[in-house]
């Protein structure tokens, strides 16, 4: 059951509706069948692979806060907590890799004995990749490692917790959850909330605008160039590449804000996966941008115990490129993601490399580090990089992304830009479309660079109880009240922007935005791409 | 909890205000679909439209069939009570299907003409989309239709259909976006909306006849041997089915296979099978019979490799004609439906012996204006072959030209009709608001006007040219090629 699917469509409210007729005790029981039927609409028996990761995180975490209390002395309680983190992390691991890696691996070991002159026949493994599997595990291994930090403890309802690992508006692809964030706030079944559910709905309707207008249009004109590479050329590779680029952003961010928006609708918040990642200006900060529940992930739990930045600068480039190699092969089990996660760590071992010598530049020339101009060229610069990493991320083999590079650089023998675009699968319709739907977003990016309207403010309470309000509202209560957490969400700006105005106009926006939609709704009916991961 | 009640109705009527182009957009697209449907779709948007209501006129024959019966049968030449429900691409299935819609909604006829391609009985492919893009196929249609592609079909019902049958028939019934949006976006700006109007007026005219309407002529490259006779079970059933449901209603059958081009050459058993198979079919239906034209006809009379063009329809209706002269004993009626159909065939005509030989004796009349003193050519040529004769028309003295006209039923002059020859260089002919003016063509031949003196229409006009061999091309009014 897709997000875009009408299935969900239907689903989604009748899950809405009866959670909030439902009384308090028993809301998240709900939402946990109806998140174990969301997953098996997809294939019912994969549920015990959901159920056998939940189980193994939430016995190690109640273990892990039974020796914590136990009369152990603090070695042994140690010992016994790594044993159990690592028992974790290896059943859970073991789990993905089967499942995910076990034919890549063989396949890649074949191939090396065959370079050795050693041929062996192995038995194929006939295993299909559980949707969100990659998810759900870095979820719950998460939730193992908070409690071995002592940074949370150990849930004890099982049920709260088997909710929070299968979260349906999160679970099949992301924002990848931290226990602090969401499980706290599971403790409190949502209530109904006005603004939130307003709120929601309008963020559900931002995500399918993404999804519908912009990433499954440039999704035909990707796939015709990138399924067939070695017959484009010059701008057609370079047109495909820039639209990959949007379509990528587009499509996973489309499921971040829908899941968020469904989420609010529950009461619940989910985090941030994207702060504007094509305005960054580095490498670096791309990736504080891009998918930053993953990035954080990585970091938390990978950079940081591999130590990161403080054991010398040989070893911060060496986990630097442990880390992205991790990443590229939690995206796919292919060299192609491989090579595409090297590739940014590269980058940023360059760049950090390179700052010594740019940082003396610019005190040099004497230019402003926020000079306007300069901040363009360094968001191009980081886009270009970007892009031509996107290149082995999106194509098919490494064979074909070296075709893609070949090819790009050869100009000549091409028809007019003009005809050739027509060409490649989109009419002039659908590249109006298409052009609105990147107006309309580069239009609300800058809103939300530039915090235009008012920005909406996700709170918290130390209960874990959930509400949004303006931030004029949060900064004169958040004293009196007590709450703790407060999250400002700049995603809403164009959202919230658009609340402000007069009723004609929000209207007309509205209906724009939804016959946008309408007009976007046969076109492929694209999988979202971070399913396959 | 009135508060929160009170919120609730309040969110519901927002997100039925923000909804409403959700609900506008099926609304538009049941009432307009000619407004957004590509042409392809406007021949079986007629047809589902035909079928689905009922008619004050009665049809006695009923043609169905692909598009290869939709091109060769024309009803304006058959009869004034025939219809032609081909369907392009369709095969048994949605025959048998047209055919129970007509039969829900009106009364039974006397006959039905059945005509299928080979390759329409053989293989299992049927326009299930488009028949359900138009909504011509009810939900029990589409249930039906997956049983007997269930049991019967050559491969899975998801492969013939749609993968997701069930969910595809709601999403159609529903005029779901998922289905027409591309449509509708394609639509935008396009002029579709005048131009499907116009082809459905077009379909609407000429009795149900939309596909090949064309002059072009096929350029065979090679000759195509039919070997082997098949039809398919799903297809087998579904001619059952109609069969059935004709013996039901006390309707005749005539199984009719259409004339082939000359390039088309019978070889091994393939005509003992054909004849085996339609024996086999029809041994319990006394009401039905098989015939096969096995006249081939030459290239000039087809577009294609099967589908006749304008020329070969017509020849084979006459024939037709001749060969169920019972059937088509009515067609002394000449309504103002066949005479509207009759004069778009007029009207398309590229050559002067196709022009005369459907203006026969029906009642039209030739306004023909001679500056080359050769009209004895003509006549002989062309407009004697009807047997009338051509008189002169006495207006005023001009030595440029002289007038004449032929009435081809042999009725007098109309009085509804005026030529006014006060002009410098050609007449003006009219019937009520129509006019046309005929130039002097003394150097290149002659010009003329049709006038249908039952919808008083012109019909047409057009300029013959004189050459060396007598009267050859056909211009329109103003010289141009047709």
């Amino acid at each position: 059951m897709l997000f875009n699917s009408t299935e969900f469509l239907l689903f989604f409210p009748i899950c809405v509706l009866i959670y909030f007729v439902f009384p308090k005790k028993i809301r998240n029981y709900w939402l946990l069948i109806c998140s174990y039927f969301y997953y098996m609409c997809w294939n019912p028996k994969y549920i015990f692979l959901l159920m056998a990761s939940t189980v193994i995180t939430y016995a190690s975490g109640l273990t892990m806060e039974w020796v914590k209390n136990s009369d152990k002395d603090e070695k042994s309680k140690t010992k016994l907590k790594n044993w159990i983190v690592a028992i974790s992390f290896v059943s859970n691991i073991g789990i993905l890799f089967y499942f995910k890696y076990i034919n890549f691996a063989i396949e890649t070991w074949t191939r090396i004995m065959a370079k050795l002159g050693v041929t062996i026949t192995p038995p194929a493994v006939d295993v299909i990749l559980p949707v969100g599997i990659s998810f759900y595990i870095f979820q719950a291994l998460s939730y193992t490692m908070d409690v071995y930090r002592d940074e949370i403890y150990a849930e004890k309802n099982i049920l709260r917790y088997a909710l929070f690992v299968s979260f349906f508006p999160q679970l099949v692809a992301g924002p990848i959850e931290r226990s602090k964030h969401l499980l706290k706030q599971l403790a409190k079944p949502g209530e109904f909330n006005y603004d939130n559910v307003r709120s929601g709905l309008l963020t559900m309707l931002w995500g399918y605008f993404l999804k519908l207008v912009i990433a499954d249009r440039c999704a035909i004109l990707v796939d015709t160039v990138y399924n067939n590479v070695s017959a484009y050329f010059g701008y057609q590779i370079i047109v495909a590449s820039i639209l990959f680029a949007l379509q990528i952003y587009c499509d996973f961010m489309s499921y971040s804000t829908i899941a968020k928006g469904a989420a609010r609708v529950l009461g619940y918040e989910l985090m941030e996966n994207f702060d504007l990642p094509y305005f960054a200006t580095s490498i670096k900060d791309f990736w504080r941008r891009w998918h930053i529940s993953l990035s954080s992930w990585l970091r938390d739990y990978l950079y940081i115990p591999l130590g990161g930045n403080r054991k010398g600068r040989i070893r911060k480039y060496i986990n630097i490129i442990i880390t992205f190699f991790v990443s590229g092969l939690w995206h796919g089990a292919a060299f192609t993601f491989i090579i595409w996660g090297l590739l940014h760590g590269i980058y940023q071992i360059i760049e950090d490399l390179l700052k010594p010598y740019t940082d003396k530049l610019l005190a040099k020339t004497k230019l402003n580090p926020k000079n306007a101009a300069l901040m363009v060229l360094k968001i191009i610069v980081t886009f270009i990089l970007v892009d031509i990493a996107w290149v082995f991320f999106r194509a098919n083999s490494l064979g074909e992304a070296k075709a893609a590079f070949r090819n790009a650089m050869q100009l000549g023998g091409l028809p007019p830009i003009k005809e050739g675009l027509f060409n490649l699968g989109l009419d002039q319709r659908n590249w109006i479309m298409l052009g609105l739907g990147l107006a309309i977003l580069f239009v609300s990016s800058v809103m939300r660079a530039n915090k235009v309207g008012k920005v909406a403010a996700t709170v918290i309470n130390a209960d874990g109880k959930v509400t949004t309000a303006d931030t004029a509202d949060v900064t004169s209560s958040v004293a009196g009240t007590g709450r703790d957490t407060v999250e400002l969400s700049k995603q809403g700006a164009l959202v919230n922007w658009i609340s402000a105005r007069f009723f004609i106009i929000r209207y007309a926006l509205y209906w724009g935005c939804l016959i946008m939609i309408i007009f976007s709704m046969d076109i492929t009916g694209q999988e979202f791409i971070y399913f396959q991961f | 909890m009135r508060d929160i009640f009170f919120k609730v109705i309040k969110l519901g009527v927002k997100c039925v205000l923000v909804m409403l182009p959700v609900a506008a957009f099926p609304l538009y697209c049941q009432k307009c679909m000619l407004s957004f449907c590509g042409p392809d779709y406007v021949g079986p948007y007629w047809n589902k439209e035909f079928t689905q209501m009922p008619h004050e006129k009665y049809y006695s024959t009923l043609i169905i069939g692909d598009s290869t019966a939709n091109a060769a049968y024309l009803p304006e030449v058959l009869s004034d009570s025939v219809v032609n429900l081909g369907l392009a691409g369709s095969s048994t299935v949605e025959g048998y299907y047209t055919l129970e819609d007509y039969l829900a909604n009106n009364k039974a006829p006397k006959d039905i003409f059945v005509s299928y391609m080979d390759y329409h009985l053989e293989e299992d492919e049927f326009t299930w989309d488009v028949c359900n893009f138009v909504h011509k196929l009810s939900k029990e249609q589409n249930a039906e239709i997956y049983k007997m592609v269930d049991k019967y079909g050559a491969a899975p019902v998801e492969e013939l259909t749609s993968p997701d049958f069930d969910w595809d028939v709601l999403m159609y019934s529903v005029y779901s976006p998922t289905i027409y949006s591309s449509s509708v976006l394609n639509s935008i700006g396009s002029g579709r909306r005048a131009d499907n109007k116009a082809s459905y007026q077009d379909v609407d005219t000429r009795l149900g006849r939309y596909s090949s309407i064309t002059n072009r002529e096929y350029d065979p490259e090679n000759v195509m041997g039919y070997s082997k006779f098949k039809v398919g079970k799903l297809e087998h059933e579904y001619y059952k089915k109609i069969l059935k449901l004709c013996k039901k209603k006390k309707i005749d059958v005539h199984l009719v296979k259409l004339p082939l081009s000359t390039d088309a050459g019978f070889i091994d058993n393939y005509e003992a099978e054909v004849q085996d198979y339609y024996n086999d079919l029809l041994e319990d239906y006394d009401n039905a019979d098989f015939y096969w034209f096995h006249t081939t006809y030459e290239h000039e009379f087809f577009c294609d490799q099967y589908h006749m063009n304008n020329h070969g329809a017509f020849r084979f209706s006459r024939e037709l004609k001749e060969q169920y002269p019972d059937i088509f004993e009515d067609n002394q009626d000449k309504s103002l439906q066949r005479m509207a159909a009759l004069d778009l065939d007029i009207a398309g005509e590229n050559y002067m012996g196709e022009l005369t030989k459907r203006i026969d004796d029906k009642p039209y009349t030739l306004i023909i204006l001679d500056g080359t003193g050769n009209l004895q050519d003509l006549y002989y040529m062309y407009a004697g072959v009807n047997g009338r004769d051509v008189q002169w028309l006495d207006l005023e003295d001009n030595e440029k030209y002289a007038i004449y006209y032929v009435s081809a039923n042999g009725e007098k002059f109309s009085e509804d009709i005026t030529v006014d020859a006060t002009g410098k260089d050609g007449v003006v002919v009219g019937i009520g608001a129509d006019l046309v003016q005929l130039e002097n063509t003394k150097k290149t031949g002659i010009s003329f006007a049709v006038v249908d003196n039952i919808t008083k229409k012109i019909v047409c006009a057009r300029q013959c040219l004189y050459g060396e061999r007598g009267f050859i091309d056909l211009l329109d009014s103003t010289g141009e090629n047709l």
